[in-house]
């Protein structure tokens, strides 16, 4: 059976989440959804299966504070798998000022909700006008950004051009590898937020070519930096592997969120790697095309990330000859 | 009505048509029944009736099932209901939590006392009296009840902890505290021992009497459901691999050394069950294996199901003789024990 796929729904307080929620809901599209939401009763959602969820963030046995993960969530996911073949999707619409990252990690975390679902895209909805401002105030409207595959830019109708320019260049910023939709109202296309399939960082990079620029470059806004890594050499990948073991054992805490594509040598696939903290994830991607360029890319969100020596550690696992 | 399909000696299989969620026999061994993912029930005969199909949560999933003592069946839903089902089929609903999965659920030895959680919560119905009392709040959300073998006491998992209900005195519950998310709690035959799975690979055996702790860490995965030999002298969970069965005391000296055999190289274990009668364990694995573990041996054979998705749900008749199993495809199948040995 195929996974069903989910769709992470962030957004700061006030930015659009549950007009865009009502518009994916209410949509002539044939699909059932299932929603689940934090705050039980916050709006009204007809039709839908809603289900209640208290806050839950734990620490595991071994103290690690950004391995905390929501029982309930799983515990909801798994309840929703049994209705395989009679839902499309499920998408968790998390509160305004949640850290996205214990819902993701979900994801990562818990073997059974891995095997039955798919993570499917983290969209945020931003506030046009209010953006710069909830910045300075709230690290979770930082965060909610830096964990999406895709940004809507809403109320764009409240700025001006320069505002605009204004608000993507912080959500760039922030994170580098973005898909920034631009809409009033959330009036988006459903495919630009559903079955996105963005989550395994191919169709973004298929959208936006350019996101990963020739060579090393640094962005920083507060403390959340990205890091950039590209060479058009293949990877050894016994080499990477062990590297980004160790690396992520150390400095996971400051990774937000780390994804890439490698060129392997004699490998027909590329291969894909994503992470959220500690814990990562590879596999094969795309075959590359015929007489396509090979080349191998990685970015990392965090903080406190020594750019340099990321550099170093990076070349060091290309293969030379 | 789905007519039975006999796959060997003593097994039968239907088709339910959507996820079997959880089983459960009738209080007098003659029926069993399986919660499904639609909101459905389905109750079959052992002798091998067609299936009956009942709705108690139309519209949403059947999460969980028992039966009650004076025949029917009893079912929580993400609907919210609590709802008798009655030998006939009419449903009738016995209570309502708006916003809440009824998922969590279990039933004392004899039947006559059933607890459902609603969130941190916790229903209990003394159903020959039809009354009900309220255990709670828990610290977080209830994600495992199990009552202990004499029915007094009863077993709540949550976040930080698991917490124990002097049925007769409702007032405090005992907190033990375990960090993480605790899992289905399991007493021990004698009730001395209280194991309990965590979210987080781990299990924990109390010794209720001295409250000293073993702890097992680093587990390949959820160990989401756990048994005990019908001797109590072992534990086991699902998510490994194998048959595992770690012993008991023993595991709380320095080195304990579990027996593991029937090894699965493919498949992690999502399904268990013990039987109460004999030293035997059913044990589902995630290609759909079924096997059927001598716990006097430690040796294990499949049942001839055909394999491909996972086991979902495994329960033994009180009686002992028979099994009931889910699968994920929405199979079921029915094992007779006695037909099975008797006809090799």
């Amino acid at each position: 059976m195929l996974p069903i796929p989910v769709t992470v729904l962030t957004g700061y307080l006030g930015a659009g989440k549950t007009t865009l929620l009502n518009r994916i809901l209410t949509q002539e599209h044939g699909k059932r959804y299932a929603v689940i939401v934090n705050e039980f009763g916050e709006v009204g959602i007809d039709n839908e299966l809603v289900a209640h969820s208290d806050e839950e963030i734990f620490e595991m046995n071994n103290g690690c504070i950004c391995c905390t993960v929501r029982g309930d969530l799983i515990r909801m996911v798994g309840g929703l798998i049994r209705r395989k073949g009679h839902l499309d999707g499920v998408i968790i619409e998390t509160t305004g000022l949640a850290d996205p990252a214990p819902v993701i990690q979900t994801f990562f975390l818990d073997q059974e909700t891995k095997e039955r679902t798919a993570l499917d895209a983290v969209v945020a909805v931003v506030d046009a006008r209010h953006f710069q401002g909830q910045l300075e105030r709230s690290a979770e409207a930082r965060e909610q950004v830096i964990f999406a595959d895709a940004v809507i830019l809403n109320k764009c109708d409240l700025v001006d051009e320069a505002g605009l320019e204004e608000a993507r260049a912080r959500i760039r910023e922030l994170n580098p590898s973005v898909e920034i939709i631009p809409a009033t109202r959330c009036d988006v296309p459903l495919e630009k937020v559903m079955g996105r399939r963005s989550f395994d960082l191919l169709r973004l990079l298929d959208i936006e070519p350019e996101l990963l620029d020739e060579g090393a470059h640094e962005h920083s806004h507060g403390h959340v930096q990205s890091v950039s890594l590209v060479s058009d050499k293949a990877v050894d990948f016994e080499r990477f592997k062990k590297w980004i073991g160790e690396f992520l054992n150390a400095q996971g805490q400051n990774v937000y969120r780390c994804k890439g594509i490698l060129h392997l040598p004699g490998e027909r696939q590329r291969l894909v790697f994503q992470g959220v903290h500690m814990l990562m994830e590879m596999g094969f991607g795309m075959p590359w095309k015929e007489g396509e360029p090979r080349s191998s890319k990685a970015v990392f969100i965090g903080r406190g990330l020594d750019s340099l020596a990321l550099q170093i550690a990076f070349r060091d696992c290309l293969v030379t000859s | 009505m789905t007519a039975a399909r006999e796959l060997g000696s003593g097994i039968l299989e239907w088709s339910l048509g959507a996820f079997p969620e959880r089983a459960a026999f009738s209080a007098d061994s003659a029926e069993m029944a399986f919660a499904l993912g639609d909101g459905r029930i389905a109750v079959m005969g052992v002798e091998g009736q067609d299936a009956r199909f009942f709705a108690p949560h139309e519209g949403g999933s059947c999460m969980s099932l028992a039966a009650h003592p004076k025949g029917g069946w009893l079912s929580g839903g993400d609907d919210g209901r609590l709802v008798y089902t009655s030998p006939e089929g009419e449903c009738t609903m016995v209570h309502e939590v708006p916003g809440h999965w009824l998922e969590v659920m279990a039933a004392s030895q004899d039947g006559g006392t059933l607890a459902v959680a609603a969130g941190r919560t916790v229903l209990v119905f003394d159903l020959s009296l039809g009354s009900m009392t309220e255990y709670g709040p828990h610290q977080g959300n209830v994600s495992g009840l199990a009552f202990s073998p004499a029915g007094g006491i009863l077993a709540a998992t949550h976040v930080g902890g698991v917490s124990l209900w002097d049925l007769d005195e409702p007032s405090e519950p005992i907190f033990l505290e375990l960090r993480g998310l605790n899992l289905a709690p399991a007493f021990s035959p004698d009730g001395n021992f209280l194991a309990c799975g965590h979210q987080e690979n781990a299990i924990h055996v109390v010794d209720l009497a001295s409250r000293k702790v073993f702890q097992l860490g680093g587990l390949p995965a959820k160990p989401g459901q756990l048994a005990w030999s019908l001797d109590g002298r072992y534990l086991m969970h699902t998510g490994t691999r194998a048959v595992v069965c770690w012993p008991v005391p023993d595991c709380f000296n320095q080195h304990p050394e579990p027996v593991a055999f029937a090894v699965q190289e493919e498949a992690r274990m999502t399904a268990l069950a013990a039987n109460t009668r004999i030293p035997f364990a059913a044990a589902g694995f995630g290609d759909g294996t079924v096997l059927l573990a001598e716990l006097k041996r430690f040796t294990a054979f499949p049942l001839g199901l055909d394999p491909g998705f996972p086991v979902s749900c495994l329960c033994w008749s009180g009686a002992g003789l028979h099994l009931a199993c889910g699968m994920e495809d929405g199979r079921a199948a029915l094992l007779d024990l006695g037909k099975m040995l008797s006809e090799g």
